[in-house]
């Protein structure tokens, strides 16, 4: 295990990928709060024309929020993991790596150590954004501890779902496409039941555990994979 | 030594290597031969811990091959990793790291020797892309002196068309000689067979031939020949010849002497020494050697006599 950061490092070595994150993040949440803006002033000029706040508005406030979250998971898993082994495996990359003693199962972790942490970058630094709009919607600390906690457990799933499918394809393109149709069921499920969710400690423990325990074996499976050693 | 002890090897269906045994021994210079896809890759594959769902047993130094940790097996790949984030300096050091190769200092300033010894210091923070194949296999070179390895792969290392890269190749290697372990896939025995010790022949996955060069090439009724030309006194040449005992099966027309090396000298550096012994002996006695020429064996030859 002691060569993960070792290839984590090299994955994420060059400066142009830097660059790249950099730009994703100003990018999202310059949309964010666009859209956060353009909402307040919706509600706010709402308010000023009917002479009092529709608090029900706010409600779609915060949902907008919600669903962006799940969104960037959407949108970026798939990026940074679905195709990212079997790209290494088309360079060769993996061959002369286990050529090196370093095993498999160390390639596996420290590609997936690199998608998950830029993932969960982009989403933290889009916190403090979500977390005014909850606040001000009245969405209370605990309520809001627990979304970071299944969107956070979600983009871990996600992210291993996506690196398990780029194991079982040597097509990158076949790998994107799969990933992107299974994100998409799984947002409309989790927006779907996320208020189920977020109301019942049972339920998130659970729903944690869960996504917790599934990466694990889909860690494991991928490591496990045919395509890459014989 | 490494013991390949009746190893399969299937994939898809299909059968990569049927029962395949042979050893490599320590400082040998063993060469693996086919004329086709015939497996030798795959060999390096179980060697290298790359394959691992194999039947039958490899085993270093009394020890399983999958532990490779105890066994220093390196590889110059005949495919190149193709990354276009990484610069030549960053790879080394990369692999200097996964090679567990302590100081960093002392690491920066062989790796900035080893690139200026073999004319890659203006690559050093270009992306190793950018290198052409010759010098991505010098490149793999440095990666491997890093590594310091006991046992080194060469999987068709001698497969550019520049010849005289292949010869600069060579001389890089002959120093490796008796020091290392070297193993060489390869479809052709040029440039190899000065320094082969060993041949290991395979056809369709199965092991046709495997020995020292001189038992195969034996089996196959071929050797070494040495041809010599000389203007005059052919007969007192003969005679001379006739009495260094490390000279055998000698024939001869008016002009030219045909021989062989006797086939327990085996490695080149002593074979090297021997026939520059019998070219000295005849100039100093007072022969004029026009010519002193090595016959190469073709591996086609080989194979054809081996009835493959």
């Amino acid at each position: 295990m002691e060569n993960i950061l070792k290839i984590y490092k090299r994955l994420n070595n060059s400066y142009v990928k830097q660059r790249i994150l950099l730009v994703y993040l100003i990018a999202q949440n310059t949309i964010l709060s666009l859209a956060m803006l353009i909402f307040a002033n919706v509600i706010i000029s709402n308010g000023q024309i009917n002479g009092e706040l529709d608090y029900s508005q706010i409600r779609y406030f915060y949902t907008f929020a919600i669903i962006a979250l799940f969104v960037l998971v959407l949108i970026f898993a798939p990026i940074f993991l679905s195709r990212t082994l079997n790209t290494l495996y088309k360079k060769n990359i993996i061959e002369h790596l286990l050529s090196a003693k370093v095993e498999l199962s160390e390639i596996v972790y420290a590609v997936f150590l690199r998608g998950t942490s830029i993932l969960i970058i982009l989403l933290v630094s889009s916190f403090p954004i979500i977390v005014i709009s909850f606040y001000f919607g009245g969405f209370g600390i605990i309520k809001m501890l627990k979304l970071v906690g299944i969107i956070i457990s979600y983009a871990v799933f996600f992210s291993s779902i996506c690196l398990y499918i780029s194991t079982k394809s040597i097509d990158e393109n076949a790998s994107t496409i799969i990933s992107y149709v299974i994100g998409i069921i799984l947002t409309l499920l989790n927006i779907y039941y996320l208020n189920y969710f977020l109301n019942s400690r049972f339920l998130i423990v659970f729903y944690v555990l869960f996504n917790i325990i599934m990466s694990l074996i889909l860690l494991s499976l991928s490591k496990k994979t045919s395509i890459f050693n014989a | 030594m490494i013991e390949l002890k009746n190893i399969k090897l299937n994939i898809s269906n299909i059968d990569i290597l049927n029962d395949v045994s042979f050893n490599i021994l320590d400082n040998s210079v063993t060469c693996i031969l086919d004329n086709k896809k015939s497996g030798k890759s795959s060999i390096f594959k179980i060697l290298t811990g790359v394959y691992k769902n194999y039947y039958g047993e490899v085993i270093c130094d009394g020890q399983d091959i999958n532990d490779l940790k105890k066994c220093k097996i390196d590889i110059l790949h005949e495919t190149r990793e193709k990354d276009a984030d990484i610069t030549v300096n960053e790879y080394l050091k990369f692999y200097a790291s996964i090679y567990n190769v302590a100081n960093e200092e002392e690491i920066d300033q062989y790796i900035e020797n080893m690139l200026r010894k073999y004319s890659l210091i203006s690559y050093k923070y270009t992306s190793i892309n950018v290198l052409d194949n010759e010098n991505y296999k010098l490149l793999e070179l440095i990666r491997i002196s890093i590594n310091d390895p006991d046992v080194i792969l060469f999987d068709n290392l001698f497969s550019s068309d520049n010849a005289d890269f292949n010869e600069r190749l060579l001389e890089y290697i002959k120093k490796l000689v008796n020091h290392k372990t070297l193993v060489f896939a390869s479809r052709s025995l040029n440039y190899i067979e000065e320094i082969a010790t060993h041949l290991v022949i395979l056809e369709t996955g199965s092991l046709v031939a495997y020995g020292k060069k001189e038992e195969v090439y034996k089996r196959a009724e071929l050797s070494n020949k040495i041809e010599i030309e000389v203007l005059d006194k052919i007969q007192e040449a003969v005679d001379i010849l006739k009495t260094n005992e490390n000279i055998a099966n000698i024939t001869y027309t008016d002009k030219i002497i045909s021989f062989s090396i006797v086939s327990n000298i085996t490695y080149s550096e002593e074979r090297n020494r021997v026939e520059a012994n019998i070219l000295k002996e005849l100039v100093d006695k007072g022969i004029d050697v026009y010519s002193f020429k090595k016959q190469r064996v073709r591996f086609e030859q080989l194979f054809g006599r081996l009835g493959v």
